[in-house]
């Protein structure tokens, strides 16, 4: 782990209106993320966990404040360029897996680094090792919707980190899961980041996931604190 | 390497489609049936245009002029004879042609003179055999020269005998050879004869229809100054440009009709799309997501798109190839019934024209993408999290929608307001109200269902449940509302303008056939209107004591300003304005003055299109070829001709031509006169053996022509009818896919107490209101479209104007075709939502 921040997130605000009245879902919210840490974001349901994560990788505007990832503010980037920085530098790894139900698995996987252009060959490599590494090399050529749960989410980690993104994003990445699955899947979602030395983000309410974490923090009423004081685990 | 993210793309929508079978096709088969009918009517007209000039241009060669007679009728052979002898004009050709029938096939007969064509015909058009075969023709009765097509198309070989159908008589012919370079009548089915066996045959005896020459600058000038006056040299663009100019508007409207089909096809097409866009949205959104930019996405959608197009539009090419044959003899027919003769002939495809369908189509196909790529283009990464939004948005848009429709009509009425007689821009207006109207479609659609919300009973749970489906669906089936709706819209509009015609069309032959009785010269096959009625008639009529009136006329021409208009010298049988419904100069006085020959009248048609009315004047040639002067006194309602009429009173044509004949006569019995008796009585003062003469009743005059209106609008009908199947197949595509979308929805449903029967009564009920919707909001385009088709298009077509008639048959019609189609289009989806397996759509939630 280094001690230069990767990500700075300064002073973020956001809100949504509804019947014309302002809810705030983050307010005022700042924090650091150094390279290869594995941070768990704690919070209840509808506090603003997948917002931040949104505004964290610029796929939502935030409405004030700024962030900062390996010294490109993200918040003033413009499309296409939001696009082609996120394809670069950030993977996602969801609950419900989003793999794209027309690609096989091999093809989910390699979507990245298509799109990051590289070369055929080294695709191929790329993407042989990966299977191998998630263990779903005997299913390559399965569509999302032949998989189990745990293979999909499996899949979904591959595709995530396959182009060695700085950071990678995961949204409650076992709630969808048993939970032995779910250490399974964890295990091998932390180990690859740790690997890999990739900046790792996950929200989660699991007490198991947030004792892997190197630093936990909390979101409550749309503030975040540092939670690891008040853990008990 | 950009490619290789676009190949994963595509691969993507290629599988996505695979998935969605039903999606697929029915996509192809809307995009091939609005291209089929495009490229049918496109290949009908042209082939119709082809059969009416290719023919005797190649068999004329190098012909470069025409002599023709000026009242359209025949040209005395004797012309023929004083050309070559006394003026010396070697390089012509005598021409006969006429329609005849094989084996039930349509023939055009072509009669020529074999020694003069040598001299007119180039060594690579040459269409004479070797000399032993075409000196047959000159020396040997009923003898025919045939292409190696009918040859082989009626199993005939150089020496046989064939039986053809001409003017309802049957005659035997002999072929004596082929036709060199057949391939130039690869379009034609045409036998070729010598002149003087034409006119046999033809019962032409000392007649022609033309004389083909080629003549240079001077030599044309110098025939100028020799001809007749009855007679007029025309150049071959001119002939060639006669039928174009007259079927020009009835082309016109077919065309439009089939842009119309190309139109819901292009509905048809985005609601697809969009369907399919919002089937993919979490697809989307991840693409996003993962780095796909929106440009991206927006381009996968359109190259879709494009495949869609070419494999539709292929698929087009050969339905409308189909089509078209039978499209060809609805259109031959109206030009033979309405125009002039043509021979059905066979299909003319040039692959100019099936480019141009095929382009049409892609470009049609992609328009109607560029919506829901920009939709998809738009979708963000973090819809993603998000469950549809749709319905919000989609209501937000409807406003929006709303107004732009507006200013989309009030455009389409500017359009017609600043082009005020130019026919593209009618239809032009015609098309843009349409999607006005289509635009402003979401308001009342959600209007309407918030009303039936209001209004249904309590107790309905299940209705309740239906429309409240509806009312969450909007956004999906809004399209397939709009897209049946247009298509049914045409169905009211071309009615009410169908029935509007009728109507008009039987009022004024109420007013023009004030006589019982009319007795006309005829051809010799009794079919058609022609020559002149010998003198005796007259007297002996007015030795009748049944008659209470006689009224004559006679079937001309008359040239003004180097164009030739049909004149009807008519003397009226009694002194009112009766058999005329005056629109313009409708007094006593000017009645007088027609009597006194003072003033013509003119016919709508003709005032229209050269702008003229009361009180202009004519510059006309009389056969002296003295220029006078005719002034217009009224203008009259006429809907015998699109090009128009004028009517000379007899008195003033005969002060300035020397014509004394007459073609038709008109006689109105006194008061409980026996009709079929006197006819008997007049067809015994007709000796045989002489000049053939029809006598017919008013009614049977009337039911003809009423007779001649439905045929003409036979493909009218057609057409509406291949809308309205474009139109249900994307219904039926439309809630298949929205059906089968929401099957896990169902499947809650049935788990949770629904029985099949109750299901299917809920989706049918939702089905229902679907089409009543479409019923409903098609009437009031439907009635634009009509006031639209008879008060602009069809005057700025033909000149005609007519009074609308809005018939309650019509509208119920549309409302019931409308619910049956919606009703049908549902009718597998429901079977296979009600046996569906619940457990699996249960555990796929």
């Amino acid at each position: 782990m280094s001690d230069t921040p990767l990500l700075t997130a300064t002073d973020l605000g956001y809100a949504y209106q509804e019947a014309g009245q302002s809810h705030t879902v983050i307010d005022h919210a700042s924090l650091e993320l150094a390279k290869g840490e594995l941070v768990a974001l704690l919070g209840a349901s509808g506090s603003g966990k997948s917002t931040l994560l949104n505004l964290l990788a610029g796929i939502d505007q935030a409405d004030s404040g700024s962030v900062v990832i390996a010294g490109h503010n993200i918040s003033t980037l413009q499309e296409p360029d939001l696009t082609l920085f996120r394809r670069q530098h950030i993977g996602f790894i969801y609950q419900l897996f989003k793999l794209i139900p027309t690609l096989t698995v091999f093809e989910n996987i390699a979507l990245p680094l298509e799109l990051c252009q590289i070369g055929t060959a080294q695709r191929l490599q790329q993407v042989s090792d990966w299977l191998h590494q998630i263990g779903l090399q005997n299913r390559q050529h399965a569509f999302p919707d032949q998989l189990s749960g745990g293979e999909q989410q499996r899949v979904a980690i591959a595709r995530a980190l396959i182009h060695q993104p700085m950071l990678v994003l995961a949204d409650e990445p076992t709630g969808n899961l048993d939970a032995e699955t779910g250490l399974h899947v964890l295990d091998l979602l932390t180990n690859l980041a740790e690997q890999h030395q990739q900046t790792l983000v996950i929200v989660t309410h699991s007490e198991t996931v947030a004792r892997r974490a190197h630093r936990v923090l909390e979101i409550h009423n749309g503030k975040l604190h540092s939670a690891s004081s008040q853990l008990a685990w | 390497m950009v490619a290789a993210s676009l190949l994963t793309q595509l691969k993507t929508s290629l599988r996505f489609f695979v998935k969605h079978p039903w999606q697929l096709w029915l996509t192809l088969l809307s995009i091939a049936l609005g291209s089929a009918v495009m490229i049918a009517v496109d290949i009908a007209n042209q082939s119709a245009r082809q059969s009416f000039s290719d023919a005797v241009d190649h068999i004329s060669g190098q012909a470069t002029h025409y002599l023709i007679a000026r009242n359209h009728q025949a040209l005395d052979d004797t012309l023929y004879t004083r050309l070559r002898v006394d003026w010396g004009f070697q390089q012509s050709m005598p021409v006969i042609e006429e329609n005849l029938v094989i084996h039930g096939i349509e023939y055009q007969l072509i009669g020529i003179d074999p020694l003069a064509m040598i001299s007119i015909e180039t060594q690579q058009s040459s269409v004479l055999p070797r000399e032993q075969n075409w000196v047959r023709l000159l020396t040997e009765p009923k003898t025919v020269l045939i292409t190696e097509q009918t040859a082989w198309q009626l199993q005939l070989n150089e020496q046989s005998t064939l039986k053809a159908m001409i003017n309802q008589r049957t005659q035997t012919l002999q072929v004596v050879g082929f036709i060199n370079n057949s391939a130039l009548f690869s379009q034609q089915q045409i036998l070729l004869a010598d002149i003087a066996t034409a006119q046999e045959l033809t019962g032409m005896i000392g007649t022609l229809d033309r004389i083909a020459l080629v003549l240079n600058t001077q030599q044309a000038d110098r025939l100028a100054s020799l001809i007749p006056e009855n007679v007029q040299l025309i150049t071959s663009s001119q002939r060639s440009n006669t039928l174009e100019q007259m079927t020009a508007a009835f082309r016109i409207n077919l065309t439009a009709m089939s842009l119309l089909a190309m139109l819901v096809g292009c509905f048809l097409v985005y609601n697809t799309m969009m369907f399919s866009v919002l089937q993919r949205r979490q697809q989307f959104a991840i693409q996003r997501m993962l780095g796909f930019t929106g440009l991206q996405i927006f381009w996968q959608m359109l190259i879709e798109a494009l495949l869609f197009a070419v494999i539709g539009g292929i698929s087009g090419i050969v339905l409308g190839i189909v089509l078209s044959k039978s499209l060809l003899q609805l259109v031959a027919r109206t030009i033979n019934d309405v125009y002039a003769e043509i021979t059905t002939g066979l299909l003319h495809i040039e692959p100019l024209l099936l480019v141009k369908g095929i382009g049409l189509t892609l470009v049609a196909v992609v328009l109607a993408t560029l919506g829901p790529a920009l939709e998809a283009a738009r979708i963000a990464p973090a819809t993603v999290h998000r469950k549809s939004q749709l319905e919000q948005s989609s209501q937000r848009l409807t406003p929006y929608l709303s107004v732009t429709g507006v200013i989309c009509m009030i455009f389409a009425l500017t359009t017609l307001y600043l082009f005020p007689r130019q026919l593209i821009a009618a239809f032009a207006a015609l098309f843009i109200l349409v999607i006005g109207y289509s635009l402003i479609m979401p308001l009342l659609i959600q209007s309407l269902v918030n009303l039936c919300s209001r209004f249904l009973p309590a107790s309905s749970s299940l209705s309740k449940m239906a429309l409240r489906g509806l009312q969450r669906s909007l956004s999906r089936t809004n399209l397939a509302i709009i897209a049946l709706a247009v298509a049914v819209s045409a169905t009211v509009g071309v009615g009410i303008m169908t029935t509007s015609f009728r109507s008009s069309l039987a009022d004024w032959l109420g007013i023009t056939l004030q006589n019982d009785l009319y007795i006309s010269s005829s051809s010799p096959d009794g079919t058609r209107v022609e020559g002149s009625l010998e003198s005796f008639w007259l007297p002996a009529l007015e030795d009748m004591p049944e008659i209470q009136a006689i009224s004559h006329s006679k079937a001309s021409h008359l040239q003004i300003n180097n164009q030739s208009i049909a004149l009807l010298i008519l003397q009226p049988g009694h002194q009112r304005s009766r058999g005329f419904h005056l629109l313009q100069g409708n007094s006593n006085r000017q009645w007088l003055r027609y009597l006194n020959g003072e003033v013509v009248l003119i016919s709508e048609p003709y005032a229209y299109h050269q702008q003229l009315g009361v009180g202009d004047a004519l510059e006309a040639i009389t056969s002296e070829g003295k220029p006078i002067t005719l002034e217009v006194g009224a203008v009259f309602q006429d809907y015998s001709s699109s090009q128009g009429m004028i009517v000379m009173h007899r008195s003033l044509y005969e002060q300035h031509w020397q014509d004394r004949s007459i073609s038709s006569i008109g006689l109105l019995l006194k008061e409980g006169a026996d009709a079929n008796q006197l006819k008997q009585q007049i067809q015994q003062l007709a000796t045989p053996g002489q000049q053939a003469v029809r006598i017919r009743y008013n009614k049977e005059i009337r039911e003809q022509s009423l007779a001649i209106f439905d045929r003409t609008f036979a493909i009218t009908d057609v057409l509406r009818l291949l809308v309205i199947l474009v139109a249900f197949v994307g219904v039926f595509s439309a809630l298949m896919v929205l059906l089968l979308e929401k099957q896990r929805e169902y499947a809650v449903l049935r788990a949770t107490g629904l029985t099949p029967v109750q299901l299917a009564q809920l989706l049918l009920i939702q089905t229902a209101i679907t089409g009543l919707l479409a019923g409903v909001l098609a009437l009031p385009l439907g009635w634009l479209m009509s006031e639209l088709l008879i008060h602009v298009i069809n005057q700025r077509s033909f000149g005609w104007s007519m009074n609308s008639v809005l018939p309650v048959s019509i509208l119920a019609q549309a409302v019931v075709l409308s619910i049956c189609a919606a009703l049908l289009a549902a009718l597998f989806p429901i079977k296979r939502l009600t046996t569906m397996s619940l457990s699996k759509n249960l555990r796929d939630l």
